[in-house]
């Protein structure tokens, strides 16, 4: 599992590397759209980590949110 | 003790998260008024502010201190079938219990680069917290893609009134994120965890009892879980946003989730931004999880808690950010204010292990932010 995670990864850096004209679909004038809050993967910051700690206690699962945690024995 | 260990359940909430997204370091301050209730009988009400202070051209200073005042049953040990109708539930009451956790990060953010390290600590009778985070993010390709490596651990130690095989908790978790730019209209961002736990992985709390026997529940001394997980957003048209989420979950102990969120922003005016969320989860049951009754002495795993168990839960919620106009903030940059608020409320499947801990066949929860947001 490990050796295809890490395969994964290479493959994904050499694909970002080698494909980075591709990579480019946004032209800075172009980013207006992204600053607006709606935008955001997270428009309310405080409310998505709060809500991730709910969840975590009610729920069995973890993760996929791009957020670190820890300290506490909330899982 | 009880009250203390089933407290810091619900504590966890208030603990920081640090997101590794694409955007640069915030210059800033938050006040947070965070509640949280649900028909099991625990409460939580944290007021926390969080600073980001810009040091210098490449140096943040972020902190974030709270009070949290949470009330929560207190369980003691239960009888497998519910009290008697009429017969008072002796075993729930509520308890407040009050705690300053805090946490201290410095970001280095230079061109495309930016790294975050920090740490997390807090202390009870009963209960000691502490983690570390680091986190790196690239951002590259004019912006268009980001990457973004991010690792926490945390050392906990409990003390609880019955032995424990150890009083020690461990918690690992490793986040790798890929962002890219698909259109001037999109974005999606991919997520893989692996997370890691080791110690007392049960509840100290959590107990079975039955006419036969009663024991502390008793889960594997290790986890090892995986998540992943993808968001998507659009811009829909000029004033509505579509937020998309999937996220797949499994572990070794069997448990297998699929998570899917889905989320509406819309520009009411130029200072109004509202929104609505539908979320559904759905999770499998650990391979030790048996019906209650099926337990015997000699079972060297046993499982209490529902989330052990095959059960959904549904979630909606409304949102709102809101810009105060220049004349309503007359003494302040009115730009650089944001009142952000939100009101979910989930429930759970029945379950009958739900019936046994709480009393009420189902788990019903109301949890609200309101967060002001001031950018120096």
């Amino acid at each position: 599992m490990k050796k295809i995670l890490f395969c994964l990864i290479l493959l994904s850096l050499i694909g970002i590397a080698g494909c980075a004209e591709q990579l480019v679909r946004v032209q800075p004038y172009e980013m207006e759209h992204f600053s607006k809050d709606k935008m955001l993967f997270t428009p309310l910051e405080s409310r998505t980590a709060f809500e991730e700690h709910i969840f975590s206690i009610r729920e069995a699962s973890a993760g996929g949110s791009s957020g670190f945690q820890g300290g506490c024995g909330c899982r | 003790m009880t009250r203390k260990i089933l407290a810091l359940v619900i504590a966890c909430m208030l603990l920081p998260v640090w997101q590794v997204f694409a955007e640069k370091p915030r210059d800033g301050i938050t006040y947070i008024f965070d509640f949280y209730s649900d028909t099991g009988n625990n409460r939580v009400i944290a007021p926390a502010v969080s600073l980001s202070k810009k040091l210098s051209d490449t140096y943040y200073l972020g902190t974030k201190i709270g009070v949290d005042a949470i009330t929560s049953a207190t369980k003691t040990a239960q009888p497998a079938t519910p009290p008697p109708a009429g017969g008072e539930d002796e075993s729930e009451g509520g308890n407040m219990s009050l705690r300053v956790p805090l946490s201290l990060s410095l970001t280095y953010d230079k061109d495309n680069d930016t790294v975050t390290a920090g740490g997390y600590y807090s202390l009870e009778k009963t209960y000691t917290g502490r983690s570390l985070f680091a986190a790196y993010t690239r951002r590259m390709n004019l912006n268009n893609t980001a990457l973004g490596i991010g690792f926490s651990k945390s050392f906990d130690n409990c003390i609880p009134d019955h032995p424990l095989p150890t009083d020690r908790r461990s918690e690992r978790s490793l986040d790798l994120t890929v962002t890219q730019l698909l259109s001037p209209r999109q974005s999606v961002q991919v997520t893989y965890s692996a997370l890691r736990s080791d110690g007392f992985l049960a509840q100290p709390t959590d107990q079975l009892v039955t006419p036969a026997f009663t024991s502390y529940a008793q889960y594997p001394d290790t986890r090892k879980g995986t998540a992943y997980a993808v968001r998507f957003v659009t811009l829909l048209n000029d004033p509505t946003s579509l937020h998309l989420y999937y996220r797949y979950y499994r572990d070794d102990w069997h448990i297998q989730s699929d998570t899917t969120n889905l989320e509406l922003y819309r520009d009411i005016s130029p200072s109004v931004v509202l929104g609505t969320r539908y979320r559904y989860y759905r999770q499998s049951k650990a391979y030790f999880a048996k019906d209650l009754d099926l337990y015997t002495p000699g079972d060297p795993l046993i499982a209490v808690d529902y989330r052990m168990y095959a059960f959904q839960s549904n979630t909606i919620g409304v949102m709102a950010i809101l810009k105060p106009s220049q004349s309503f903030l007359s003494k302040f940059d009115a730009d650089k204010v944001k009142l952000k608020l939100s009101a979910d409320v989930f429930t759970t499947s029945k379950h009958e292990n739900i019936q046994y801990m709480y009393h009420t066949d189902r788990l019903t929860g109301l949890f609200t932010t309101i967060a002001l947001d001031y950018n120096f």
